[in-house]
């Protein structure tokens, strides 16, 4: 009886409670191109943004590629919180300097911009000398686990 | 012989006050009354929307912006300067029907991608249907159950599925939040609950519940607190008049289902909810320190209903961050209540409102009070 009970509080916290299955962290995803610029942008720059939080340690990783700017990127930033076609502030510097395609690092996150993450309200811009306001944008937005959470 | 005789005197004299006493009890029945100032739609929900594992709605406002070139999202918005919220940009974006229609009061002229649906468990709300599974049945479509997070199985919320990962509808946020305070405000589409005919405040098998709107503000200390055990009066029209059946059962008051109307107010928008088979569970003992005991209402609300309320409120859309189509397609898809009998498809959608109830006076002009809500 015992040994039954077990089980079925096992497979209730499994299937059914609200840890189970719960992610501890969170991946994002947004293609890059000057289209997704608020401003009128001309460039065949394109980009790929895969950024991964782990939400227990609030840090961030990211992977981003880039290729066909007008030249070498001057900044590259994440933006928020503003949705597609608004402007945010810079809330974090992935590459104050500039960078080589693929950029790769990580940094710690304030629970205000998981926050903003998760609204899908938070962007990436590359900056160039030629285009100083940015030149490719991409808006990272919740890449769906393989897996239903919770 | 002599002392029997007023033995048997004394007996009738005992009897009679004893069925005197008997006659006044049962005369003494009681009617509680409350007000309800606070009902928001029940929503499970965690910190890192574990419930949305596909993310939160796209919003109407980025649909349309997409849907631009790029020279016109720079045109029409300033290159970003215009925010979602300011004019022109917040009317214009909702006119983005291929003729300029206003797509939430004609949903179907675009196609927009799927909304983005609640896929955890975990919900709050009654067992709707009596089903185990959600299975059809004569009254209901197909449709999957949640669990409640204290272990109730097959709760029924279909509401709360479609709205559970629109980000203005969680918890705290505008749509509901600022609705609920604008009723606080205004005093505008408050529900009084009038329960009658109550023999035991613990344990009655049947009673009266009556649902009113009321046409008195609320009463509140100066600090803006609403006042438990203030009076109110019916509204006159007899509208919103809902009577159920009901009983107590270990001092919680439960309703048998019945079809209610019920005030609605938000966002300066007024009217009536129409919800189908309506059920309340709400403690019937006020608390001793004057705040209020939480209860729930749900049933099935009625699609068209429910729909012209959220084509009224588009001015919060922005705000809210939804689609009205992609809202409109996947509510038709998730009612799961009172299918049309001609084309099968259902018309209601299961619900679940948490409620905040104080207990009221609720007086009827030349007719009757009602006590408060009994003490604990």
């Amino acid at each position: 009886m015992t040994f039954a009970r077990g089980i079925l509080v096992g497979l209730y916290v499994l299937l059914v409670s609200p840890y189970a299955f719960a992610q501890d962290s969170r991946d994002f995803y947004a293609e890059m191109a000057a289209e997704w610029q608020t401003k009128y942008t001309e460039s065949p720059g394109r980009g790929e943004i895969n950024f991964h939080v782990d939400l227990t340690k609030l840090t961030a990783s990211w992977n981003i590629t880039f290729k066909d700017l007008s030249g070498p990127p001057t900044s590259i930033k994440l933006y928020g919180p503003a949705q597609p076609g608004a402007n945010g502030a810079a809330i974090l510097t992935f590459a104050p300097k500039g960078s080589k395609s693929p950029l790769k690092g990580s940094a710690p996150l304030t629970e205000a911009q998981v926050q903003y993450l998760l609204y899908g309200w938070t962007y990436i811009t590359i900056t160039t000398e030629k285009f100083p306001l940015g030149e490719i944008r991409g808006q990272l937005d919740v890449r769906a686990p393989q897996v239903v959470t919770q | 012989m002599k002392l029997s005789r007023q033995m048997y005197a004394y007996a009738a004299l005992i009897a009679l006050a004893a069925s005197s006493a008997t006659t006044a009890q049962a005369a003494e029945k009681k009617t509680l009354g409350y007000i309800i100032p606070s009902w928001l739609t029940a929503m499970y929900e965690t910190k890192y929307y574990d419930e949305c594992p596909d993310g939160l709605a796209i919003g109407n406002d980025e649909l349309w912006w997409k849907g631009l070139s790029p020279m016109d999202r720079d045109r029409l918005t300033n290159g970003g300067a215009i925010e979602p919220v300011d004019p022109p940009r917040r009317p214009m974006s909702v006119l983005r029907g291929p003729n300029k229609e206003d797509v939430c009061w004609m949903p179907e002229v675009v196609k927009d991608p799927p909304l983005r649906l609640v896929k955890g468990k975990l919900g709050y709300g009654f067992n709707l249907d009596g089903t185990d599974d959600g299975t059809a049945t004569a009254k209901t479509c197909k449709h999957e159950k949640f669990t409640t997070p204290d272990g109730t199985t097959k709760v029924d919320n279909q509401m709360y599925r479609l709205l559970g990962c629109i980000y203005g509808w969680r918890k705290g946020e505008y749509v509901e939040s600022h609705a609920d305070r604008e009723r606080r405000d205004s005093s505008v589409g408050m529900i009084l609950i009038e329960v009658s005919d109550v023999d035991d405040e613990q344990n009655d098998p049947d009673v009266k519940v009556s649902f009113h709107t009321t046409r008195d503000v609320l009463f509140k200390d100066a600090t803006g607190k609403i006042l438990p055990y203030a009076s109110y009066r019916p509204s006159e029209t007899p509208h919103y008049d809902t009577v159920a059946k009901g009983k107590i059962v270990d001092g919680k008051l439960i309703t048998e289902a019945t079809d209610a109307r019920l005030p609605l107010y938000a966002h300066q928008t007024t009217g009536t909810m129409y919800i189908k088979s309506l059920r309340l569970e709400l403690p019937v003992a006020a608390k001793a320190d004057g705040t209020p005991e939480m209860g729930m209402i749900a049933g099935y609300h009625d699609f068209d209903n429910w729909w012209d309320y959220i084509r009224r409120i588009e001015s919060v859309l922005v705000t809210g961050q939804w689609s009205c189509p992609a809202v409109y397609v996947a509510a038709k898809e998730l009612a799961d209540g009172y299918p049309d009998p001609q084309t099968g498809k259902c018309t209601a959608i299961s619900t679940a409102m948490n409620i905040e109830a104080l207990p009221a006076f609720i007086i009827h002009p030349a007719v009757k009070t009602a006590q408060a809500g009994g003490q604990r």
